[in-house]
């Protein structure tokens, strides 16, 4: 699907270039300040190799966005203006969908009472499981809350192919780092 | 072949599913790969038992479906069994040669014939079924590469999409959870019954609810399969709970890393990389250039010290970066202002991961142990046997420094295309020392 280096090389290009932005705005910053720099602009960078395809990064842009000291230079970097309208707003076919699904859920939890034999308690307790499960997955996920069970699942996994590109290219940059501090020469 | 057509006549009629089902599978495992197609067809469409599918060319099966469509089409819809089934393999179809894949698959369709059977009941079912098809290529277009890691082509991936929805219709029949094995053997049970006691049941939900929910769990359970490949460790855990536990676990620590990371990049990049950061404008060709003066710096060095270091200090090392008291470095981070037990951890982080990640395998370069033999060899040529290594680096920081913001580009163009760092020309050595001097003279 995507080349895992490619996605690593276009992360490290927007990242870089979100945080040059971000310093051409204020010269001399804190450790906190560009803590906050080089991660907003890595969650930025994340979100646009993407290219708001999917959820999570809308998800992540619109949360960046919503704080006003952010917004300015999510605007800056991405060079438009995030969608105005809400992230719930763009899961209105979810969000019936679910509503509807709860529902439905709740009533067939009342009438499962009705019906012991058919399930059993272990599968129950199973249940009760992966709906603990999916409901913290949801909350790691950025803008999961609105998902239903199976955009949970593509969403998480293409969250977590970006993540791991994202640490990667982390971690070379850390290593190159090190190196170059050992090695003045 | 002959035995499907027959067993399926004698049965036709007073089996239950699931013994059909177990009869289907049978024949399957006799029969290897492709007359799972067959077996499908043929056991479907009871009643044209005349059906005897040859086994090798995908054109006479295609042309052999067209047929069974049109005559199901005229048949009434409780009796049509072969709709259903023939708008699966409508869907397979998509491109017929290449379906005959010589992979194994002894009961490829036994999860799909029987959601098709229990599609027939439905007035809605052919709805539903081209539904689930359009939605399954659609995902799976998306999906293949997870797979494959980017091998499939876009040729290729019809043919994945189709075997890969028959896999995994096979695997979410064949999952070993009891919860939804009894729950889908009930859920057959109360399917059939439903069907026949249609109304005698009160309150329970209809069965296109049920349908619904059934499809929207089995297009769960066939993305977890995906991400079951992408999240390592997760090949012992069946079943959702545990792999949602796993997949938690790992989303959770992918943060904690990329969150430790951060701190530790905010912490190197004082204020003397930031006025690089905007100085130096973004030229690809002076990176290339410097791709080459890094790894030739690298490359030297590291074989340098390979040489020259004792493998049993590396170990020594490790130990004293496992064992090496927090005090010791606490002394030194207050002069560059960091909290001490924000980059301890950080450090520690940074050296036992990279064997974690080496483990974690997949995505790993041949650079990256390289990188933790330089760490090693490093540490044991700067500091000597006793002192943390981390400690004097950092106090060596922040006087100088010879950092390029290119220079971390490079690197990491490295770690990603090793294949071009291993290749390298010599000759461009000069070339590029000097270039890394002009560099240096910059700053």
């Amino acid at each position: 699907m995507r080349n895992i280096n490619s996605v690593k090389r276009e992360f490290l290009k927007k990242w870089m270039w979100g945080i040059r932005k971000y310093s051409s705005q204020k010269k001399n910053m804190s450790l906190l300040e560009r803590k906050k720099a080089i991660k907003l602009s890595a969650d930025l960078a994340m979100a646009s190799t993407r290219n708001k395809t999917t959820r999570w990064s809308k998800a992540l842009i619109a949360n960046a966005s919503k704080d006003g000291n952010n917004k300015v230079h999510t605007e800056h970097v991405l060079g438009s203006s995030p969608p105005p309208r809400r992230v719930r707003k763009s899961s209105t076919n979810y969000s019936h969908g679910t509503r509807i699904r709860s529902c439905r859920n709740t009533w067939r939890r009342n009438r499962a009472v009705h019906r012991p034999k058919d399930r059993s308690v272990a599968s129950f307790i199973a249940k009760k499981l992966v709906q603990k499960r999916t409901r913290r997955l949801k909350s790691l996920l950025p803008g999961g809350e609105f998902m239903d069970g199976v955009s949970l699942v593509e969403e998480t996994l293409d969250y977590i192919q970006s993540l791991k590109a994202q640490v990667e290219v982390m971690r070379c940059l850390v290593t190159a780092s090190e190196l170059m501090i050992l090695n003045p020469s | 072949m002959m035995h499907c057509a027959y067993t399926n006549g004698n049965m036709a009629g007073d089996m239950t599913v699931l013994e059909r089902q177990r009869a289907r599978m049978k024949l399957q495992e006799e029969q290897g790969y492709f007359p799972g197609f067959n077996g499908l067809f043929s056991s479907s469409l009871h009643p044209q038992d005349s059906f005897m599918l040859p086994a090798d060319s995908g054109c006479a099966l295609g042309e052999v479906v067209a047929q069974a469509q049109a005559q199901a089409r005229s048949m009434n819809k409780p009796s049509v069994p072969g709709f259903g089934a023939s708008s699966s393999i409508s869907r397979t179809f998509s491109c017929p040669p290449a379906l005959v894949d010589p992979e194994p698959e002894p009961r490829p369709t036994d999860s799909s014939i029987g959601k098709e059977r229990f599609k027939k009941r439905k007035p809605d079912k052919p709805h539903n079924a081209k539904f689930l098809s359009e939605n399954d290529m659609k995902h799976k277009r998306i999906k293949v590469g997870v797979d494959d890691d980017g091998e499939s082509k876009i040729t290729g991936s019809p043919n994945s999409i189709t075997t890969n929805t028959n896999s995994n219709r096979r695997e979410t029949c064949a999952d070993t959870s009891n919860s939804k094995q009894n729950s889908k053997a009930s859920e057959v049970q109360n399917q059939k019954l439903d069907y026949i006691h249609v109304r005698a049941r009160r309150g329970q939900a209809t069965d296109s609810h049920s349908l619904a929910e059934r499809v929207r769990r089995e297009k769960i359970s066939e993305r977890m399969k995906y991400l079951q490949d992408l999240v390592p460790g997760c090949n012992k855990i069946t079943g959702k709970a545990g792999m949602l536990d796993e997949i938690i676990n790992y989303v959770q620590s992918l943060q904690r890393q990329v969150e430790v990371r951060v701190r530790c990049i905010s912490s190197f990049s004082s204020t003397l990389i930031y006025p690089k950061f905007m100085s130096t404008p973004f030229h690809l060709r002076g990176y290339q250039i410097l791709i080459m003066y890094i790894y030739d710096h690298y490359m030297q060095f590291l074989s340098m010290k390979l040489a020259a270091v004792n493998p049993r200090l590396d170990f020594s090392i490790d130990d004293l970066f496992e064992k090496e008291g927090f005090p010791a470095c606490a002394a030194n981070f207050p002069n560059i202002g960091m909290s001490s037990d924000m980059s301890n951890p950080a450090y520690l982080q940074f050296n036992l991961p990279p064997q974690q990640m080496v483990s974690y395998g997949g995505l790993d370069t041949g650079i990256n142990p390289s990188d933790i033999d330089l760490k090693r060899t490093m540490s044991a040529h700067v500091s000597g046997p006793e002192t943390y290594l981390h400690s004097s680096c950092f106090t060596q920081m922040l006087p100088s420094s010879t950092w390029e913001e290119s220079d971390f580009q490079n690197l990491c163009n490295l770690d990603f295309d090793q294949v071009r760092a291993t290749s390298f020309p010599s000759h461009l050595f000069s070339g590029l020392v000097e270039a890394g001097n002009h560099l240096k003279m910059e700053m």
